[in-house]
């Protein structure tokens, strides 16, 4: 009898199996992931000196991305305090390689890269990268108001400090026109905003940091020319006592500060002056007169064509 | 099912007074054959209808805590469930936030996310579903273990001999339809991922009406999927019945030597 009450506990059991072997395999491809090693700090990291100056120096850098071509090939250079520096050069250059590392989202082959003289691998990452401020080529926004994404910078932020960082980026009054202000929320990521006032945003969250080191990746390149203008005033006004990295294809955007760094596959070409690379710098020349051709007159009207929508959020 | 354990050590006060309900709700069960016996047995002596109130108002009691006990068990599995896939959704989202930005750039994420909700929704359903009618399932084969045990121990020890056998044999069956479901489960987040990165490119795919040309790829995925899939669901179809069938003729086995130790 009490065999016969085991009987039916097969079918049972043969339902749960089959279930914890489906369980299983969901842990198992959870658990490939978990197991990977997580960004951590080294046991003796320690936390940049407070307050940051923002110099950078880069010693025979040199890196490649899974063991293909280098994206960087000893590179050196130093930056020092409060210093303005843009990057050129061709695409596939190693421009971004080099905020890839100054941000340690990946490390060198080889060489040494400093903040204030204190090798960034023994920093803690947190400490380091709130000596940094990143505006991205594509601007990442979130579900949430346009006053949480600005002060995703820092948390700590005032509302006033907000509006004020949006003022500088020349976004305020873009913002201040929706029904909402600053607490519209971008439902669908802000995919409604043109890509200027995207870029503001991204600006006015770089601003709100405070950060001594800003690091900028083409932060004009979905401007209009007027925008444009007005950014760069407003960023004169932020970058002061900034050491400040700007990535630009447009020479336009970099042309104005005092020092340029050429770069071409991975090499340091030339670093000078706008006015010292044009004589000194085939390529950069070549750089110039190549853009100065694309901004003809009918080029520069189709440029302006595109100027920042004002779509709702 | 150590991992298992281990996700579900938080919950573990919840889940016992859950097990102790569905303890109490298998065992009021079962005395209410008892006390119906009962009923009747007393209406037979008496020879009229008139059952007393004690029993009526134990067989309430009976119903009445049962049903009570089944809906606080269910609810309380429930909790455990959501808490415990919470838990591993937030610890799985705070891994992948933590990981190197290098791992990202190198990785899809509808993948990943196909990986969470696979994975989740997998732990939540063990959780809410199965824990209960394991715990049932294990009193039941327990009780009737020791029952046998006492009844005869050479049917016990007989008993005892063939289990493991039949494990080893399950275990083996189940770990090559496990080998199939991996891959499938591998190639089906590959398929997510694909359309996850689909849907991200959309405006290249228009621009390029590369619509019909990404359907084509999608569904040579898919199909890849589902051949793989459909010969694990085959084969796991295949085993269930060949271990009820090797569990019967174990049943007559045993059968056989229960009347051959009477007939002793």
């Amino acid at each position: 009898m009490y065999l016969m009450l085991l009987m039916p506990q097969t079918r049972v059991i043969g339902s749960i199996v089959n279930r914890w072997q489906q369980v299983r395999i969901g842990l198992n491809r959870l658990d490939d992931i978990l197991e990977l090693v997580p960004e951590r700090d080294h046991e003796d990291a320690r936390t940049l000196p407070v307050p940051v100056e923002g110099r950078i120096e880069l010693r025979d850098v040199s890196m490649s991305y899974d063991n293909r071509e280098p994206a960087l090939r000893n590179v050196s250079f130093s930056l020092g305090r409060g210093e303005r520096v843009g990057l050129v050069g061709e695409s596939g250059a190693g421009k971004t390689t080099l905020f890839n590392l100054l941000l340690r989202f990946y490390e060198p082959d080889s060489g040494v890269i400093t903040i204030d003289g204190i090798d960034v691998r023994s920093v803690q990452l947190a400490s380091l990268r709130s000596a940094l401020a990143l505006v991205p080529q594509d601007t990442t926004l979130f579900d949430d108001t346009i006053a949480e994404n600005v002060r995703y910078a820092r948390a700590s932020a005032t509302d006033a400090e907000v509006e004020e960082a949006c003022h500088l980026a020349q976004i305020s009054d873009f913002v201040e026109s929706l029904p909402d202000g600053y607490q519209t929320v971008l439902s669908d990521r802000g995919m409604n905003l043109s890509g200027g006032q995207r870029q503001r945003l991204a600006i006015a969250r770089a601003l709100l940091k405070k950060a001594p080191i800003l690091l900028m990746d083409e932060p004009t390149s979905s401007l209009d020319a007027q925008t444009e203008e007005h950014l760069r005033r407003a960023m004169e006004v932020a970058m002061e006592g900034r050491t400040t990295l700007i990535i630009a294809h447009r020479l336009a955007t970099v042309a104005h500060l005092p020092r340029i760094i050429v770069l071409s596959r991975g090499r340091i070409l030339a670093d000078g002056s706008h006015q010292e690379l044009l004589e000194t710098c085939p390529l950069y020349a070549e750089i110039v007169a190549t853009q100065m051709m694309s901004q003809s007159p009918a080029a520069e009207s189709a440029a302006q064509s595109e100027t920042v929508s004002t779509g709702a959020a | 099912m150590r991992r298992l354990i281990r996700l579900a050590r938080p919950q573990f006060p919840r889940m016992a007074v859950a097990l102790v309900l569905i303890a109490v709700c298998a065992v009021a069960l079962l005395a209410i054959p008892l006390v119906v016996k009962q009923a009747i047995g007393v209406a037979l002596r008496t020879n009229h209808l008139d059952f007393p109130g004690r029993l009526i108002a134990l067989l309430l009691v009976l119903v009445i805590g049962s049903a009570l006990a089944n809906v606080l068990s269910f609810i309380l599995m429930f909790d455990v469930a959501v808490a415990i896939s919470s838990g591993l959704r937030l610890r799985y989202i705070r891994h992948l936030i933590d990981l190197p930005v290098q791992f990202h750039r190198s990785s899809q994420p509808g993948e990943l996310l196909d990986r969470l909700l696979t994975g989740v929704v997998e732990v939540e359903w063990f959780f809410q579903n199965n824990v209960a009618s394991l715990f049932a399932v294990t009193i039941t084969i327990s009780g009737a273990a020791v029952m046998m045990f006492l009844t005869s121990w050479k049917l016990s020890l007989l008993v005892v001999c063939a289990v493991p056998l039949l494990a080893l044999m399950v275990r083996k069956l189940f770990r090559k339809a496990r080998q199939l479901q991996e891959r499938g489960r591998g190639l089906s987040g590959r398929l997510t991922g694909s359309i996850g990165a689909l849907l991200l490119g959309i405006d290249v795919v228009k621009a390029y009406n590369s619509q019909d040309r990404s359907m084509e790829r999608l569904t040579r995925q898919q199909d890849e999927f589902f051949l793989l899939w459909k010969r694990g669901a085959r084969f796991v179809a295949a085993v269930e019945p060949v271990m009820i069938a090797v569990a019967i003729l174990l049943f007559l086995l045993f059968l056989l030597f229960g009347g051959f130790l009477l007939a002793g």
